[in-house]
């Protein structure tokens, strides 16, 4: 797989706060890349900067083969970005200010009406694309935001949390069509969230912690090695599980009414659930989430 | 840059209320004048000897021409309000995410309140040329025309300019319409329309000669009175003639030196340059995020 963005000893600062330290990751072509970490964590800083907003204080970045600081306009091109406000013009249609944009790009003519028609489609915006923006609803909007990222057919799609704040079934829908471009037209999808769901989904997950990456790998790998499995199990007597387990110097924790056991696959569980099945009267074997390796990396909640 | 400036008139014309408020400065300039000030003028001038008719037409025309010179820097400063607004709701960021550049959308913006200024101003004219003739006055005959578009082209060349540059100063939407504020209760006095400039203590005289865009206002009354006022003084002693246009700010004196209609074009046009490329200086700097 090629890569398509690299960004090796990114540093940051704002005066004298070091807001990036020394990041240093690469996006493979087709993916989808999330970026996951707390707020204040340093994300939208690195977004920033690879979108070209922000002069980069040490390290290099090279989007599609172009390098940041000196060939930005190439870059611009080669980006679409969906910014977590929504950034079109209330007064004018969606059509309006997809129009407007897509002549930023230097669309013309045919050219612009197709490309305007081609991110309508992409994005569902058809139905409502002669209102007002400021008409619609959230998700309408994060649509049309999607849309005019869309509109000159970028080769990276940048998302910066683009869910947030959504109700579950929009964000359903929105996901769905950024995995529709992803998968179908093989579009670069870089995305910064908070949802663990969302991060789940992911091709390669970054965790970004006080400017450092302290994590990465697939949801797999970081699954794997991060969060740990459990078996929860309910007993219908409670001493003579204690018991069992205290013989056998299995650890566990008690919740509530049930009985909680850490472990590093599901596999581990089969035997000690195979000796117990007598003494249990129900049980649950869950995998670790993202959450889990969020938790345990960084030490803190997901927080929205 | 013709699309963004597009864009930005479109913007512009469907926001009724910051139509509404750029035209305020002017409102509120003729209500004055039509309730009362106009009266107390005329009542000084029909004191001195002058015909009471005269005297009408040529207030009318006085204070239409300051309208029309204020016109020009209000309706600017109305339309490049849309650029605080940009900014403060972070659409810029969406702008220079995009291959267009700086200056391009400095151009934009600037275009379009140029224009959108040019033609209010040229508006404000007509009905201010309706106001006079109602009020039994001449109107301005059309061979003067050339030289009002001429003053309109370049009074809002300026106009444009220093707008573009003091809205450049600002980031947030709340200092800007404060300092809005401000700006359209002091503009009457500044370009001298709502007091004749010789009613003012020699020091404020000073300010108002030294705004830039107050010598439209010179160059309008001058087109605009000058049939009226060779009617008005027909037969009376130069020197009350002469006396009357200093007061009136028809002609400006800096000490002894005269400002002829070409120093005012100067003033004019070298403020347009000098205020535009601060504006575009201070627009094209990187942003940060």
């Amino acid at each position: 797989m090629e890569k398509i963005i690299e960004v090796s000893h990114l540093q940051k600062y704002y005066k004298d706060v070091q807001a990036v330290k020394d990041v240093s990751f690469f996006v493979e072509q087709g993916g989808l890349f999330a970026f996951l970490g707390p707020n204040g964590a340093g994300k939208s800083t690195t977004i920033n900067t690879i979108c070209t907003f922000l002069q980069p204080d040490g390290g290099t970045v090279v989007v599609n083969g172009h390098l940041l600081g000196r060939e930005d306009e190439k870059i611009r091109r080669d980006i679409g970005t969906v910014f977590q406000e929504n950034l079109l013009d209330g007064l004018l249609t969606v059509r309006e200010n997809l129009m407007l944009r897509g002549g930023l790009y230097g669309l013309k003519g045919k050219e612009l009406v197709s490309a305007v028609e081609k991110a309508e489609k992409w994005s569902d915006v058809e139905d409502f694309s002669d209102r007002p923006y400021e008409r619609l609803s959230g998700g309408q909007r994060r649509r049309c935001d999607i849309a005019r990222a869309l509109l000159h057919t970028p080769r990276i799609l940048f998302l910066d949390e683009p869910t947030t704040g959504l109700d579950p079934q929009t964000r359903q829908s929105i996901w769905n069509t950024v995995k529709r471009l992803q998968e179908q037209e093989g579009m670069t999808v870089f995305l910064t969230t908070h949802y663990m769901e969302e991060a789940e989904n992911a091709d390669y997950v970054v965790v970004i912690d006080d400017g450092k990456i302290v994590a990465k790998g697939t949801p797999f790998s970081l699954k794997e090695t991060y969060a740990s499995d459990r078996l929860k199990i309910k007993c219908i007597h409670r001493e003579q599980a204690v018991r069992f387990l205290a013989e056998r110097k299995i650890p566990f924790r008690e919740i509530a009414d049930y009985m909680e056991i850490a472990g590093k696959s599901t596999k581990e569980f089969i035997p000690v659930l195979w000796e117990m099945k007598d003494i249990i009267l129900d049980y649950m074997v869950e995998k670790g989430s993202m959450n889990d390796v969020f938790l345990n990396i960084t030490g803190k909640e997901i927080r929205e | 840059m013709k699309a963004f400036a597009v864009r930005n008139l479109k913007l512009y014309v469907r926001d009724k209320g910051a139509v509404f408020f750029s035209l305020l400065a002017i409102l509120i300039t003729i209500g004055l004048y039509v309730l009362f000030l106009g009266d107390v003028y005329a009542g000084n001038m029909t004191d001195n000897g002058i015909k009471a008719a005269g005297a009408n037409e040529m207030m009318d025309n006085w204070v239409m021409a300051g309208v029309v010179a204020e016109a020009s820097i209000s309706i600017a400063h109305g339309v490049l309000g849309i650029m605080v607004a940009d900014k403060a709701r972070k659409i810029t960021k969406d702008f220079h995410v995009s291959p267009v550049k700086h200056s391009a959308l400095t151009g934009g913006y600037m275009i379009c309140a140029y224009a959108v200024s040019v033609f209010m101003t040229m508006f404000a004219f007509l009905l201010a040329q309706g106001y006079i003739r109602m009020n039994g006055g001449a109107v301005l005959p059309v061979a003067k025309l050339p030289e009002i578009l001429g003053v309109v082209f370049l009074v809002n060349f300026a106009a444009t300019g220093m707008m573009a540059f003091f809205v450049s100063l600002f980031k947030s939407q709340q200092a800007y319409s404060s300092a809005s504020t401000v700006i359209g209760t002091l503009l009457g006095f500044v370009m001298g329309i709502y007091l004749p400039i010789g009613m003012y203590p020699s020091f404020v005289q000073w300010i108002i000669k030294c705004f830039p865009i107050s010598h439209g206002a010179v160059l309008f009354r001058q087109i605009m009175m000058e049939t009226v006022m060779e009617d008005v003084f027909e037969g009376m002693p130069d020197g009350v003639m002469e006396e009357i246009c200093k007061d009136f700010g028809v002609t400006y004196y800096f000490g002894d030196f005269k400002a002829t209609p070409l120093t005012s074009v100067c003033i004019l046009l070298v403020t347009g340059v000098v205020f535009t490329g601060l504006a575009c200086l201070n627009l094209g700097k990187k942003q940060k995020v």
